[in-house]
Parts: C-alpha cells; structure tokens; sequence
C-alpha cells in the first residue's frame, strides 16, 4: 500500500488516475442513485455499450478524415446522448417488447464501433482499453474536461432533484401534478449518458454498469433519503476506485476490473450480512 | 371561475370508453356536485379505474364528454388531489415522509430548486391533518401500511383541492385501521368533495351520500339510511345500506352489487 502512496505522490499518472476517479464518483452516485431507484440499470446498460459505436466513429473521422479536433470522448457523448433519446423514447411510447429493441440497440452500437475501429486501423487505438478501461491513460487535458461534466451533470441532478425524484418515485401523480414527466425521464437518461462517458475513463464500457449502480445499490442498504444515497454512494464509489487501485498496483493487476471486484465483493457481504442478520432477529 | 354551489364539479355526458375494441365503459351519464361523498363500486375488471382515470385526464374517452369543474379534464388536474392504488408506490424507496408531502406541492411553473417555506409549511400542516406531523423526518420505508395511506393522502391534501379521488384507499388495510381512515375521509368531507373507489361491496360508511354502481355501465344511486337495527348490531357501526330504486330495474339493475 505504501508503494501505491509513494507512486501518487511521484508520478503524475497515477494523481490523475486518482483525480478521474474521485470525479467520476461524485457524478456515478448521484445520477446511480435515480438508476437504482427507478430501476432503469438495463436501459443504462444499454446506452453504455452504444458509447463505443460513438468513440469508433470519433476514432475513424480523427484518423480516416484528418478531423483532428475530435476526441474518443466527444463520439463516446454524442452516442451516448442518441442512445438514450433513442431508448427513452422507445421505453415511452411502445410499452411492449421494450427490453428486445434495448437489447438489439446495445449489440448494433457495439457492432457499430467494432466496424469503425476495423476501418482505421493502424493507429494504435486498443479496443481492450476502451472495453476495459484503463485509468492509466488519462491525460490533464481530459481531466478538466471529465471535472467540466462532472459539475454539469451534479448541477442538474442537484437542481431538479424533487422533480426527479417525483418522476422516480410515482411518475402518474407527478404528471397529475403538472410536472413534464416525459422531459424529466429523458432528461435523467441524459444524465445517466455522461455519467456513463465519465464512467467509461475508470472501468471501460463492459465494466461501467457496475460501476454506476453498485455504489448506489450498497447505499441504499443503509440510506433513508435519496440525499444520503447519493452521498454514501459517492463516498462508497470513491473509497472503492481508490482502494481498487491501490491493490492492482503491487502486483500490476488491470485496475478497472479490480475496482469493480472490490466493488462487487462489497456489495455481496453487505446484502448477504443484511440477510442473515435479518434471520438472526427473527 | 366561481361556480354556483349546485353546479356539479363532476359531469359526465354520454361517455363510453373501450380499450383495443373491447368496451370498458358505455353511456356513462353522471353529475356530482361540490361537498358530496362518493363511494365508486363494482367487481374487478368492471371499470372503476378507467371512470376515474377518465376524470384526471389520463384516458380520453372514446364517445361522450368528461367536464371536471367545467373544465377540460387536463386543465383542471390540479384542482384534483388524487391518491393512486397501493401498489403503485415502492414502499422501500429512501425518501422522507416530508418529502413524499412535498411532492403534492409540485406545479408547472415552480422555481427550480428546493421547495420554499410555505411549502414546507403546507407540508406540515398536511401532515398535522393526517395526525402524522410526529413522524416528518421518518424514512417512508419505515412505516406501518396504514401510515404510508395517510402519508399519501396528505400528499393529495397539500395541494389545496378542491376534489380528492382516492383509488381504493383502505385496501390491504386491517379493519381498525380502515375504519380509521374512513373516519379521516368523513372529516375532510366537510370541506371537500370526496370520491374514493371501493372494492368493498354493498356497504359504505356512513357518511358516504352517492353510491355510484360500475360495471361497464354506470348506476348512481342516493344512499338511505338503515332502520333495521339488526343488521347494526350484526355490523356494530353505523353503516348505510346501498338501495337500488325502482329507476335502474329497467336497465338491468342486477348487474351491480347491492346488499
């Protein structure tokens, strides 16, 4: 552990690393916080893995086309954004066979991205790091731009949280109330794109559903209000990238997928320690 | 905008409602009028929910005309307070009872943001009718059934209606309470025009005055007081009894549940 200490303080890869994670934490519990309780994880899922059919495109326009301005990451939150209009409107209007047309959306996007990348091959773009995250590559040029959309997003999850919350909690009475449910919903799905983008700088694209929702499920064990959920699930998500890659350091383990097993370790023994105390007090 | 005190709140003219071809509701015909307690009842499937849902504006009838307060349905949404079915609401959500209240203060227009201090003041005292206000900072998660109920009806309360339509609000509840939150209904009455869906069939609380009969189609009928003072003590409360007139027979009067 003390290496991992020494290497923060010494390398400015790793003090981004750690920055990127913190950030992405702040902006994963609160918008994983409304994925959870609204139950909305596989229209999550889906939306993530259409963000690589947007970097593949970035990628291929960057190198194919000489547009060199365009980054992985500004295809990662155009296709992203498409994504959830797309899903959101399809969860919206056809209340039927919903989850086959959000499956099918989630394998043509990353059919979509695998086509890109095959076409401009040669210039080093490794798929793997873009599937599986590597925290290691994060430059200060995306750090502001990673805190940049982790300000947008908190502010507007922070700003209409009662009307968000409303959505989540009873969307018929919201409605009854005036409020524009369909905008709120899309709007959240918004959110959880960027969030996802953020996301994907940490763990990858395959790896980031987990990182969005497990922080927010873990919370919710203990949380009373929304509020405390999302703060337990910022802290829950931080300590978490933190001490996973603080471990994948030593033994040079791949750090996104460390993350995510402590994350899932914790997650097991809080719900499977909720139940067996539960049973013990009957 | 002032209305005489007659004018009905509720009109219902010619209104038939199908759902994929099949007909849910026919040739509803109905007028409630300011200060009335009404008591919708009818088997499952008979259509209970669509009349209501056809009054907020949620479903558009397919013939006929629905008037809330003489207005479009829509546009007089929030002149409703409404409490949905039990089950809508997911009991384990982590939110406060306050918050759920404050919910009721939602409205087009608000200012983005926290909620201000009459809110939160029309919150309280939402909650003080409901004989909850000890319990504002307590997790909704953590509260007895019937107090979720009231907690919801507060949330329909705070908006300052002028009507409340609650969809079946004492179901899942055991008889102490449900007697409870009639009584609460029978308070509130005094001011407001109450009309709660019942799967409860052939009596109603005392202070219901309009039994309206649903299945598919609709009978509205004046509730009578019961003389017979065996079956209050077969009952040991006071109760009305529905009592179909001779008006309905014609049209097949049978079909709706009576005593």
């Amino acid at each position: 552990m003390s290496e991992f200490v020494e290497a923060v303080r010494n390398y400015p890869l790793m003090q981004h690393a750690v920055l990127a994670a913190l950030l992405a934490s702040v902006a994963g519990g609160v918008v994983g916080t409304y994925v959870v309780v609204r139950r909305i994880t596989y229209l999550a899922g889906g939306i993530a893995h259409c963000v690589l059919g947007g970097m593949g495109a970035a990628v291929w326009l960057r190198h194919r086309h000489g547009l060199d301005f365009i980054e992985p990451m500004h295809g990662a939150i155009v296709a992203g954004i498409l994504a959830a209009l797309v899903i959101g409107l399809i969860s919206l209007r056809a209340r039927q066979r919903e989850d086959t047309v959000i499956g099918a959306l989630w394998a043509v996007g990353m059919a979509a991205g695998l086509l890109f990348l095959w076409a401009t091959p040669g210039y080093g773009v490794n798929l793997m790091s873009y599937l599986f995250g590597n925290i290691l590559m994060v430059r200060a040029g995306d750090l502001v731009f990673i805190a940049v959309l982790d300000a947008v997003v908190a502010a507007v999850a922070v700003l209409f949280y009662h009307e968000l919350m409303a959505v989540c909690f009873d969307e018929e009475f919201a409605r009854l109330r005036g409020v524009n449910v369909e905008l709120f919903y899309l709007l959240l799905l918004c959110l959880t794109a960027l969030t996802v983008v953020l996301l994907v700088t940490v763990v990858g694209i395959v790896m980031t559903i987990a990182l969005l929702t497990l922080p927010a499920a873990i919370a919710g064990q203990f949380a009373r209000t929304l509020w405390q959920n999302m703060l337990l699930a910022i802290l829950i998500g931080a300590v978490g990238c933190i001490g996973g890659l603080a471990l994948s350091y030593g033994p040079d383990l791949p750090a996104g997928a460390t993350i995510i097993a402590l994350i899932g370790a914790v997650y097991l023994f809080v719900v499977v320690g909720r139940t067996i105390l539960r049973r013990l007090r009957r | 905008m002032t209305t005489p005190t007659d004018e009905p709140i509720i009109r219902m003219t010619d209104v038939s409602f199908s759902y994929n071809g099949q007909p849910v509701l026919e040739d509803v015909n109905l007028a409630i009028t300011p200060r009335d307690f009404v008591t919708v009842l009818g088997p499952n499937g008979g259509g209970k929910t669509t009349l209501l849902k056809l009054m907020l504006g949620l479903l558009r009838p397919t013939r006929g005309t629905v008037r809330m307060f003489g207005q479009e349905p829509q546009a007089a949404r929030v002149r409703i307070g409404y409490m949905p079915q039990h089950a809508q609401v997911d009991p384990s959500f982590p939110v406060r009872v306050l918050d759920v209240v404050l919910m009721g203060r939602l409205r087009k227009g608000r200012r983005w943001g926290p909620f201000g201090r009459d809110d939160r003041r029309a919150a309280m005292k939402a909650l003080a009718d409901v004989e909850m206000e000890p319990l504002a900072r307590r997790s909704f998660a953590e509260l007895s059934g019937g107090q979720r109920q009231r907690v919801l009806i507060a949330r329909a309360l705070v908006g300052e209606p002028e009507l409340l339509l609650f969809d079946e609000p004492t179901a899942n509840l055991d008889v102490v309470i449900e007697g409870e939150i009639h009584h609460l209904l029978c308070r509130l009455n005094r001011h407001i025009a109450v009309v709660t869906v019942s799967h409860d069939v052939g009596f109603v609380t005392h202070c219901v005055r309009t039994v309206v009969c649903v299945n598919r189609r609709v009978w509205v009928h004046p509730t009578e007081e019961l003389t017979g003072d065996r079956i209050a003590e077969v009952y040991g409360g006071s109760l009305r009894m529905v009592r179909h007139g001779n008006h309905e027979s014609a049209s097949g009067g049978a079909a709706c549940p009576s005593s």
